[in-house]
């Protein structure tokens, strides 16, 4: 008998490994963010070791490698990065989507489109490229925006319309036929667009992709699932960890600010911050709204999971339990925007340095907050769900059909 | 053998889940008795037994006096589902179930004798307005208390005090130092003075009261310092403060089921445009639907971690800062929410908001005044920021810090 004698890597896989591992990596992910800003996306060193710390198969089952953690594990681990740094957290948040997609594929496609569960995603699954049926599958052209961390994707997302002869195909309902369609990095030609005031780390840059042919089983619509059930397979498990992003902020933001109060002075009058009324009051007003938006995200994610789990299909849920996840991811951006600022103000003049993390955080919070799950459309959708109207982004509301 | 003496008594439900259903059984028909209810400024006798049959006064008794021990949250769901139907039932009904969560501090012979039914409720103000002066056998209290909901209906009544040293024979009521006592005495010693004419909340009765020289036995006094439990859940003195939201919560939800109600239906009147296709509707609805989640989830998720902390045999001591502070701002920050959420559908629906068959008139009314209670003011927000910077709280009572020389962490 003998053993093996070389050390063996082992990425962690399971919820508590990961957490302990991301947060290992905190405290140098915070002190580089500067440097993630001034090059407007992830060193491909910080990109490994999110890697080595099993960020990126969060979301795959464990029969491809995966760690195969819930929603709210997920958002658990997303906060723990944008804690460190928001550009980080968004690129872990949307770097682990292939593990969500898989559950769209069948399994062979799962193998064949991802090397392994440590593969990174990018892309804009939103349709807005034109996809034209060929024998075995489609050929894909486009130009899409916001690829977050596709400068170190190994898997690029793209949505679009499918066409047969150059007619605009029709799904069941009568809709266009919205795919997302899968295709290896090297396709994908970068346009560098992303100069942004935040998130500049997460080099979201737009990305064309020309004639390329997709097979048919590398593409997928998210009310199709094909090898999971369950929790994973609804329409909606892309959003679900997006709020991990905004909390982890505001958290870095609170946390921040306490260590500073509880030392500082005011200098005019020598009183100590810690006694201070409008800091007092201040920071238990953020704290009331950061503990509300936290508790808020984790009881809708956890209703949604145990309701799907307990063998629920999407259609079966009531619109309030649809939307509701959805909604406070709304309010999870916005919040933490509003703590950010709050706090950007106590701070005044100690916020707008650079060494100070303050000002990121709220240029980061800024950008965030346009992305379209932060924007009224939603709450938009949400209201016209309650009411039988119609939803003006109806994947908000899990409609992709 | 017949045991008729049980049959006689009425079956008051005695779980969670059958006090919360009989509370939302009877939720609609107190809907409809809102508008009485506020003209008499109080419960009418046949609704406050109503309550009582729904077993909320008894939802706080422990398990050794045969009651049904919910949990904050589980007491918390039933007040909503009663506030959902009238805000100032909810309200009473929160105040008068303090009678289970006080017999965590009494002798258990004194809660058998003072509660023998466990379904009595109970009225009164806890800040110490009055003074004990201690005689042989008890205290001989004098004092006059606000804001007494309930009291015309209550079975006992609460009040607050300061001990009197005996030997001094002017009492300094200014001063903190002295013990705070609580006192329960029978409603036949106290002399009610009714100045309950407010905007909102009207049908608490939450008149003013006076004890003069009323002899209390001891074993009907309490100290909060003094708890029967030394850990766990039933151990802290915030234990009275915890299910106050569920008030909040059910107004809010009763206004925004409402809102949902009519916009379902409604048209605008010059386009004809349905509301279910109105943008404005639908922003609106969606926007204090997100309100209303956050305010929901902040509350039951952090009794429920609070109740769980406390379970695993610690004291408030053991909590860390944050979870210290926690349910204090989810409660006020419900208390603002729910009223920020009724303004808006208020807004909403404008004109038809304020004719009195609408009842969105009444919900804002009666959360503009709840939101006045001292469970909802900024000294609140200091008071946990202050607690977690190391500064001194201006509000320690609401983070169970009985003793406010050591209100500084």
């Amino acid at each position: 008998m003998t053993t093996v004698d070389h050390p063996v890597t082992t990425v962690p896989d399971t919820a508590t490994d990961i957490l302990a591992a991301v947060r290992a990596l905190a405290p140098s992910l915070r002190e580089r963010a500067t440097e993630f800003e001034q090059q407007r996306r992830l060193p491909r060193d910080v990109v490994e070791q999110l890697r080595a710390a099993g960020v990126f198969r969060m979301g795959f089952a464990r029969e491809f490698g995966g760690a195969d953690l819930t929603s709210m594990e997920q958002t658990q681990i997303i906060e723990v990065l944008a804690h460190a740094d928001p550009s980080v957290g968004w690129c872990g948040m949307i770097g682990m989507d292939g593990g969500l997609y898989s559950a769209f594929l069948e399994p062979a496609a799962v193998r064949a489109v991802f090397p392994n569960a440590d593969a990174i995603t990018a892309g804009f699954v939103s349709p807005i490229g034109r996809a034209d049926r060929v024998p075995g599958g489609y050929r894909l052209t486009g130009r899409w925006p916001l690829g977050s961390g596709i400068t170190h994707a190994d898997v690029v997302s793209a949505g679009a319309l499918t066409y047969t002869d150059g007619e605009q195909d029709c799904n069941a309902n009568g809709n266009p036929n919205w795919l997302v369609m899968l295709v290896p990095s090297a396709q994908v030609e970068l346009i560098d667009t992303w100069y942004t005031t935040g998130l500049a780390g997460s080099g979201s840059q737009d990305y064309t992709i020309t004639d390329v042919f997709v097979p048919e089983e590398h593409t997928f619509n998210f009310s199709r699932p094909k090898c999971r059930s369950g929790a994973m397979a609804a329409p909606d498990t892309l959003m679900r960890k997006m709020a991990g992003v905004p909390l982890g902020t505001a958290r870095a933001a609170l946390d921040f600010t306490r260590e500073i109060a509880a030392a500082k002075h005011n200098k005019a009058t020598g009183e100590r911050w810690a006694d201070d009324y409008r800091v007092q009051f201040t920071l238990g007003r953020c704290e009331m709204e950061y503990l509300t938006l936290r508790h808020a995200v984790y009881g809708s994610l956890e209703h949604k999971w145990r309701t799907l789990e307990a063998g629920a299909t999407y259609d079966d849920l009531t619109a309030d339990e649809r939307v509701g996840s959805v909604l406070i991811a709304l309010n999870a951006f916005r919040g933490a925007l509003s703590i950010v600022r709050s706090l950007y103000d106590l701070l005044a003049t100690g916020s707008i340095y650079k060494p100070s993390p303050m000002d990121r955080w709220l240029r980061d919070l800024n950008t965030m907050c346009q992305h379209v799950m932060a924007q009224d459309v939603i709450m938009q959708s949400a209201g016209a769900s309650f009411l039988g109207g119609e939803p003006r982004f109806p994947f908000a509301v899990g409609v992709t059909e | 053998m017949t045991n008729t003496s049980t049959a006689r008594l009425p079956r008051v439900p005695d779980t969670a889940a059958s006090v919360l259903a009989a509370a939302e059984a009877i939720a609609l028909h107190l809907r409809d008795r809102s508008p009485e209810i506020e003209e008499s400024r109080r419960l009418p006798a046949d609704v406050v037994e109503l309550v009582r049959a729904t077993g909320v006064f008894r939802m706080g008794f422990g398990a050794e006096f045969g009651g049904p021990a919910l949990t904050a949250a589980e007491q918390t769901r039933v007040l909503a589902a009663l506030a959902y139907g009238d805000t100032s039932v909810g309200w009473c009904a929160m105040v008068g179930m303090d009678s289970g969560l006080f017999a965590n501090y009494l002798r258990p012979d004194a809660v058998r004798e003072l509660f023998p039914t466990l379904n009595e409720s109970i009225a009164g103000m806890l800040a110490p307005a009055g003074t004990a002066v201690p005689v042989p056998g008890g205290y001989r209290v004098t004092g006059r208390w606000s804001f007494a909901s309930g009291i015309t209906h209550a079975d006992w009544v609460f009040a607050g005090t300061r001990v009197a040293d005996p030997a001094d024979a002017e009492p300094r009521v200014a001063s903190d130092q002295r013990q705070w006592k609580v006192v329960l005495v029978p409603p036949s010693e106290v002399e009610l003075v009714d100045r309950w004419d407010t905007t909102g909340l009207r049908g608490t009765a939450s008149l003013d009261y006076t004890l003069t020289d009323v002899f209390v036995p001891r074993h009907r006094t309490f100290d909060f310092n003094e708890p029967r439990w030394r850990t766990g859940p039933l151990s802290t003195p915030d234990l009275q403060m915890r299910k106050m939201p569920g008030v909040a919560l059910g107004a809010a939800r009763a206004a925004l089921d409402h809102a949902r109600e009519i916009a379902q239906s409604k048209q605008d009147k010059a386009t004809g445009r349905p509301w279910a296709q109105d943008y404005r509707v639908q922003y609106t609805l969606g926007d204090c639907e997100a309100r209303y989640l956050a305010m929901h989830h902040g509350v039951y998720r952090s009794l429920d971690h609070r109740w769980n902390r406390l379970s695993e045999g610690i004291g408030q001591e053991d909590l860390t800062a944050d979870e210290r502070v926690e349910t204090a701002l989810a409660r006020l920050h419900a208390f603002r929410t729910a009223r920020d959420i009724v303004r808006t559908l208020y807004d909403l629906h404008a004109t038809l908001s304020v004719f009195r068959p609408s009842p969105f008139d009444r919900w804002l009314r009666d959360l503009d005044t709840m939101c006045q209670h001292f469970m909802a003011q900024d000294q609140i927000v200091q008071s946990a920021g202050a607690f977690l910077l190391g500064g001194i709280p201006h509000n320690p009572l609401v983070l169970g810090i009985l003793d406010p020389s050591r209100s500084r962490r």
